[in-house]
Formats: C-alpha cells, sequence, structure tokens
C-alpha cells in the first residue's frame, strides 16, 4: 500500500484533469491541502476529480470531499468525480454522493 | 547588572543551593545572585549537610562545585542523578579546573551546565537564568499536559455517559424481551460512535446508531450535539424517515463543513415482529435469524447527516420475529487491516458473521458478538486506527 495522497494535473481547453491515487483518509493531511489549494487556484471551468487510482478512502474522506466541492462551488467552478473503483465506489454509492457531486464512470 | 541577565520578576522567587567548601568562593556566588536579583541562596560547605537541606528545602537549581572534602563532586552528581526527586533538577557545576576531562566526565554524570573559576557576575546570571526558564518552562509544559489529560479523562467519562446504562439495556429487555450486547472502543481518549435506545411505547423501541467522520475531539463533540438532538427529538410518529429527516435538518445547520454522521435509525416493533428503519452511509447491518445461516443485509443507501438541507431518506422494513438478530457495527469492523495491510471488507465481515453463528450451535452459551470479535481481533492489527462500536439486539426463540 503506497499511503500518502498524490495527484497529477492536467489542463486543457478550460477543463483541468486531475488524477488522484493512494489513500484518502483521516491520515493525509498534507495531500489533501494541497489538492484543496489546486481546486482554489484552479484556471479552468470545469474540474475533474480522476478516483480510478484512489486505492482506499474512509469516512473521513469522504467529508474531504465535501470540502473540495464547496471550494469549487465559491469559485463557480463546475466539479466531477470520475472512475471510482471498489471500495470508493461503494463508499460513495451507499452515501448517495452523486446527489452532492456528479460521478462520471472511467 | 546587564540587561538580559539579571532575574525577571517571574524567577526572583526561585530556590537556588549552592554547595561550596571554600567560604570565601561561596561569599562571592552569594553576592551575584543578590546582585541579579535573586533571593538569599541557600549555602552548604559539605556534600552531607546538602543531601540533607535537600530533603526539605527543594531547590530550582544547584550550584556544586566539583571538589568537595568529604565526597567527591562527581559522586555526589551521580547520586543527585540517580534520586528521583533530584533527576530533573537544573545542576550548574562549577569548578577551578580547566581540564576537559572533567567537564565531559561532568556532563557525562548529568550536569546541566558547567562554569569554570572564576567566572565574571554576568556569566553566572546569564547561566543561572536561562536553567531557570528551563525549567519553569518544562514545569508550565507538564502542568498544561497534566491539565489536558485530566481535561480528556473528563470528556471520556462524559462521553461514556452518553451511551444506553445497564438499567436501561435491562429495561429494553423486560418490557420488550429484546437482549441487548454491545461493544464500545473509541481509538482515540475520544470517538465519534454514538448509540442508543429509546422506549416508545409497549410494542416499539427506538434504536439508532451513529458514526461521525473522524475520531477524537472534534468528532466526540458531535457526538454530543446529537445525543443532546435525539434527547429533545419527538418520536411520537415511530417513523424512522420522519426522525432521519428532522436530524438531518438540525445537524446540517450545526456541524462545521466537511463533517458529518452516517446512521442506522430503527423502530423495533415486537408487536408486529418488524424493524421499520432508514439509513444513511453507514456499514450494512445484518438481520436473521439464531441457527439460520441465511441472512439478510439492510438497506443503508442515503445521505450522510450533514451533508445539507432538504435530504429525503427511504423507509425500509425488514421482518424481526421470535429469534431474530440484529447486528450493527461501525466500519473499523470491516476497514480495519490486519498484519499483510488486508482489509476484512463487508464480505469479510459476513465471513465473521456466519461463523459465529455456526460456532453458536456448537456453544450455544455464547454470545454470537463475543464470537465474531473473537475472530476479529485475531486477524485486526491492533491498536485499530479507528472508533470500533458492535451491537447486537436478539429476541428469544418464540415456543415450539
Amino acid at each position: 500500500m503506497s499511503g500518502e495522497l498524490h495527484y497529477e494535473a492536467d489542463s486543457r481547453d478550460g477543463a483541468r484533469e486531475v488524477f488522484v491515487s493512494g489513500k484518502l483518509s483521516i491520515r493525509d493531511a498534507a495531500g489533501f491541502e494541497a489538492l484543496l489549494q489546486d481546486v482554489r487556484q484552479a484556471e479552468a471551468q470545469r474540474y475533474v476529480l480522476d478516483l480510478s487510482r484512489l486505492e482506499h478512502m474512509d469516512s473521513a474522506g469522504l467529508g474531504k470531499l465535501i470540502l473540495l466541492r464547496d471550494a469549487a462551488r465559491d469559485r463557480g467552478l463546475e466539479i466531477a468525480l470520475r472512475g471510482p473503483q471498489g471500495r470508493v465506489k461503494r463508499l460513495l454509492d451507499l452515501s448517495r454522493f452523486e446527489d452532492e457531486i456528479p460521478i462520471l464512470d472511467a | 547588572m546587564t540587561e538580559g541577565t539579571a532575574a525577571p520578576g517571574a524567577l526572583r522567587g526561585a530556590r537556588i543551593m549552592v554547595i561550596d567548601d571554600d567560604r570565601t568562593a561561596q561569599r562571592v556566588v552569594d553576592g551575584m545572585l543578590r546582585a541579579a536579583g535573586y533571593g538569599p541562596p541557600r549555602l552548604h560547605g559539605s556534600a552531607a549537610a546538602a543531601l540533607e537541606d535537600l530533603e526539605v528545602w527543594r531547590p530550582d537549581l544547584l550550584l556544586l562545585d566539583l571538589h568537595m572534602p568529604d565526597e567527591d563532586g562527581f559522586a555526589l552528581l551521580r547520586r543527585l542523578r540517580a534520586a528521583p526527586r533530584t533527576a530533573d533538577l537544573p545542576i550548574l557545576v562549577q569548578t577551578g579546573s580547566t581540564r576537559p576531562e572533567d567537564r565531559d566526565r561532568a556532563f557525562a554524570l548529568g550536569a546541566t551546565d558547567f562554569v569554570s573559576k572564576p567566572f565574571s557576575a554576568v556569566e553566572l546570571a546569564a547561566r543561572v537564568r536561562i536553567h531557570l526558564e528551563n525549567r519553569r518552562l518544562i514545569t508550565t509544559l507538564s502542568e498544561q499536559t497534566e491539565r489536558i489529560r485530566a481535561d480528556l479523562a473528563l470528556a471520556q467519562e462524559m462521553q461514556g455517559a452518553l451511551l444506553p446504562t445497564p438499567a436501561l439495556l435491562e429495561t429494553i429487555r423486560g418490557r420488550y424481551g429484546v437482549s441487548v450486547h454491545h461493544h464500545f472502543a473509541p481509538s482515540d481518549e475520544l470517538g465519534g460512535d454514538l448509540w442508543g435506545v429509546y422506549p416508545i411505547d409497549d410494542a416499539r423501541f427506538a434504536f439508532y446508531a451513529v458514526d461521525f467522520a473522524g475520531h477524537g475531539l472534534s468528532a466526540a463533540l458531535n457526538t454530543f450535539r446529537i445525543h443532546t438532538l435525539f434527547e429533545t427529538l419527538d418520536l411520537s410518529s415511530a417513523d424512522p424517515t420522519v426522525h432521519m429527516t428532522a436530524l438531518n435538518e438540525a445537524l446540517s445547520g450545526l456541524l462545521p463543513p466537511g463533517q458529518y454522521a452516517t446512521i442506522f435509525l430503527g423502530v423495533f416493533d415486537v408487536g408486529a415482529d418488524v424493524v421499520r428503519y432508514a439509513a444513511a452511509g453507514c456499514p450494512e447491518p445484518f438481520i436473521g435469524r439464531r441457527g439460520d445461516l441465511r441472512f439478510r443485509r439492510c438497506v443503508v443507501r442515503g445521505a450522510p447527516l450533514g451533508f445539507g438541507r432538504g435530504k429525503t431518506y427511504e423507509a425500509q422494513e425488514a421482518p424481526f420475529p421470535a429469534g431474530a438478530f440484529f447486528f450493527a457495527y461501525s466500519d473499523a469492523l470491516p476497514e480495519s487491516e490486519d498484519d499483510y495491510g488486508a482489509m476484512l471488507d463487508d464480505d469479510g465481515v459476513e465471513d465473521l458473521l456466519r461463523a459465529a453463528l455456526a460456532a453458536q450451535m456448537i456453544e450455544p452459551e455464547r454470545t454470537a458478538l463475543d464470537l465474531i470479535l473473537e475472530r476479529f481481533f485475531e486477524h485486526a492489527r491492533q491498536p485499530l486506527g479507528d472508533d470500533l462500536t458492535a451491537i447486537w439486539l436478539s429476541r428469544p426463540d418464540g415456543p415450539g
């Protein structure tokens, strides 16, 4: 297990695609803070958070996604999640997360 | 006295002891300390007299001359460091020797600092001040740590008091014939899990289990919030979806952004032999019958409390006849890792339950919850990283 949260980003045509990997959980504060800054500074209309490489997310991680949604809303940024897998997908599903942030297939 | 070396107000009352067999040297140091603004130091000419005095007068700092007639200063230093009362006392060693090996040896034996004679009033005052200030900071810090520890212990006790009392659980058993077994273990001093039972009428009682994201202080404060909400909740409609909506509306205004709770809220009806419930994002509780390896998962799809106002919740229903059990647990059960980093996951919890039900057929005197937790703790890496709550409700088998 690789542990901490990392991301790689790619911007084009007004859309920013961010691929996160590792774990989105209660433990990793620094990795998430960087991601939150990325949302706050993104020069785009559309922000897609690709979760297909995210290994693990706990309940605190779900709360962090809510914070990302709020940060995106503050900036008038359209945010979406993409391609969650396995347990991450299941957690999102059980909490009807598609009502909070649209979830796209991979 | 030069600015920066004189005793600041807070240090003027500091107790300083001087051990030196040379009377003249004693008087010089005494004069320097008084001039720096300290009160009169305690002066001793021998280790024996000093040791006796140390029993009653607790100095904040010791000035020790290494060359003493009755006891070698190095031996005294060793003794003082070995005694619990003086183990942390700042000891400023002074000597006429300029040999580096004396210096090294003094530090090795636990001297806090070293001054070579002759030293100036400014040098002595500066060193004394630094060590007294350090001591004061350390004392303040350990007092604060102690206070926080005491506060946490109190908060933990208060949080424990939110849980159902044995008397209430006895009432549930007597009035509804439902036994409640439970396990509750916060991963920190304070946790984000809470559960409770509330009698409604002679056939029905409400049960809830919540898990606030995260653990520690902020999650714990939220358990107090929701407990208060439950205490004032109108349960007369006995409609879980109504109660859920009321809780969500109230909590969505109270919780800071990013904080939320998953929840199971059920109304158990032993007259109609059903449980009506609503749930939101919690791990799926199991419902089944003792001695029957076919059981079902509850439907828990729903927006957790605190995601925002205006959410609605679906009403669910499951049979809960004589001989039935209901098993709810927090996500520490499926999400705790074993020594290889593998999680039990939902299927693993189901396997635990199946194994426990099977084992219970052979050992009927043991509770299923015990059997589940026993197997769980055999594999889970400990301490667990999250709060663990597990609740088992059961009705006795019916006649025949």
